[in-house]
């Protein structure tokens, strides 16, 4: 007889009850909210303009454009999926003192999500270091 | 013939209602049904991505780009090339017709109508992004289970045991594949876990940063084991891919979905969408093979001798070799 309490019903329901929290509406469920659901071709979503310098300050400042998670070497799994949070992070923990292949460190970051630099005219690198810091290491550069 | 009562006196709505929820829970199709409407909302999701990538609010990357880069990279197959260079001026054409198609699926797939023709269209849209994106690491696998999806919806209303052992195969084939990528780039291997823990604390997010923080905690204060752990689960993967051949499939491919389900936990920036993709295919399978395995005894996935034996005696008789004798 068929039954919502056998076994496997269980043990689909325990799965679906994930792809719902995590997957399909994971801000509702206070988890981190990327966009999982249907989504594809992000590449490009979380990017930054990185400084030697306070870009407004003069012109003697080196600049340089770099995509998140594009530091370091090939990796199997590819990370473009960003939120406004983790693009922050992300810019504050990996970019932030990275020294550049030119040689300059970088000491100023425009990040930029979805094509709006929701920073600006703020330096990302001035953001304090709380908890959520430690969400990425860098450990590429 | 209508019983008298019916006629009479219908029903309450509300336990009308109940009655319907009652039914629809202890059906056998329940979680194949799930499955269906989880298949069916990420389309829908998928579509409405491409509408506001593509077309409004956040439009970084036009298709012509995707597509461009497709043809640059050598990704598209060399007999599909002219056709998609041909079509590039209409690139935002391709994608109303993409999106289209895509929330069309989705919308059928929900509400279990038409299940061929959404079948039809996903295959239709999906086989043309194969042929795009052909020589390209990971493509195949991801346009091959959505492909996989829309073969499964049209035959899932008239599956026969044959049928869904071909499905199944085909999507063993796929899961073989991806293992092989995954080889080539290392995973089964102790020495990869160093530069992937790295990859893991710079870039990738989980669901939860307390659930990136304990792993990355657990993975320093175990620098022996967790390189064993991570090649293991390479290894594991397999081992389940070549259990599925077994009688004990389900079980095998239960373990399969738990396997990407914990990826999508924990690699959540990393896997993205096709991460999620997979999770429902898996889904898909596991409670179809369930609702199957209640109406036919599981065995080996290979052909059996019945099978090969009635094979053989079609191809004599087509040879003109003399007919199988009849039982009587």
């Amino acid at each position: 007889m068929p039954s919502l309490f056998r076994p496997w019903s269980v043990c689909f329901g325990v799965v679906a009850g994930t792809i719902v929290a995590a997957m399909m509406l994971p801000g509702f469920f206070g988890l981190q909210k990327f966009t999982q659901w249907g989504a594809m071709y992000t590449d490009s979503w979380c990017r930054m303009d990185v400084y030697s310098a306070n870009p407004n300050g003069g012109d003697d400042v080196k600049s340089e454009w770099v995509q998140a998670s594009t530091v370091g070497p090939g990796a199997v799994f590819s990370a473009p999926m960003h939120n406004f949070m983790s693009c922050l992070m992300w810019a504050r923990k990996v970019q932030c003192g990275r020294v550049t292949q030119d040689g300059w460190k970088v000491t100023w970051v425009s990040p930029e999500f979805k094509g709006k630099h929701f920073f600006d005219p703020q330096n990302a690198c001035d953001v304090p270091l709380d908890p959520s810091a430690e969400w990425f290491r860098s450990k590429l550069n | 013939m209508v019983p008298f009562q019916t006629q009479l006196m219908p029903a309450k709505p509300k336990r009308r209602l109940q009655a319907k929820t009652r039914r629809l829970l202890t059906q056998d199709w329940l979680w194949v049904r799930v499955a269906q409407i989880f298949v069916g909302l990420f389309f829908v999701a998928a579509s409405y991505f491409k509408l506001t990538d593509s077309f409004f609010g956040a439009r970084i990357v036009p298709i012509s780009q995707d597509i461009n880069y497709w043809l640059d990279s050598g990704f598209t197959l060399r007999g599909y090339r002219e056709f998609l260079k041909f079509m590039l001026p209409y690139a935002d054409f391709l994608a109303s017709v993409v999106i289209l198609c895509q929330c069309a699926v989705g919308v059928l797939l929900v509400y279990n109508k038409r299940l061929r023709w959404a079948a039809m269209i996903l295959i239709f849209v999906q086989t043309n992004i194969l042929l795009s994106t052909f020589n390209g690491f990971g493509f195949i696998v991801f346009s091959g289970v959505a492909i996989w999806l829309g073969v499964f919806y049209f035959f899932r209303e008239s599956m026969t045991p044959r049928i869904w052992s071909l499905l199944t195969w085909a999507l063993l084939l796929l899961g073989f594949k991806y293992q092989h990528q995954r080889y080539v780039v290392g995973d089964a291997w102790m020495s990869s876990f160093a530069p992937q823990y790295a990859h893991f604390q710079q870039d990738v997010m989980s669901i939860h940063p307390v659930l990136k923080q304990w792993l990355m905690n657990f993975w320093d204060g175990h620098a022996v084991l967790a390189p064993w752990l991570w090649a293991s689960s390479w290894w594991i993967h397999t081992a389940l891919l070549l259990l599925m051949l077994t009688r004990f499939r389900l079980y095998a491919g239960f373990g399969w979905l738990l396997i990407w389900v914990h990826r999508e936990l924990v690699w959540t920036t990393g896997v993205t969408g096709e991460g999620t993709l997979y999770v429902l295919v898996l889904f898909t399978w596991v409670t179809f093979e369930e609702y199957m395995q209640q109406r036919y005894k599981p065995g080996w996935l290979l052909p059996s001798r019945q099978t090969w034996s009635g094979a053989w005696w079609r191809v004599r008789s087509w040879l003109g070799w003399g007919k199988k004798p009849s039982r009587r």
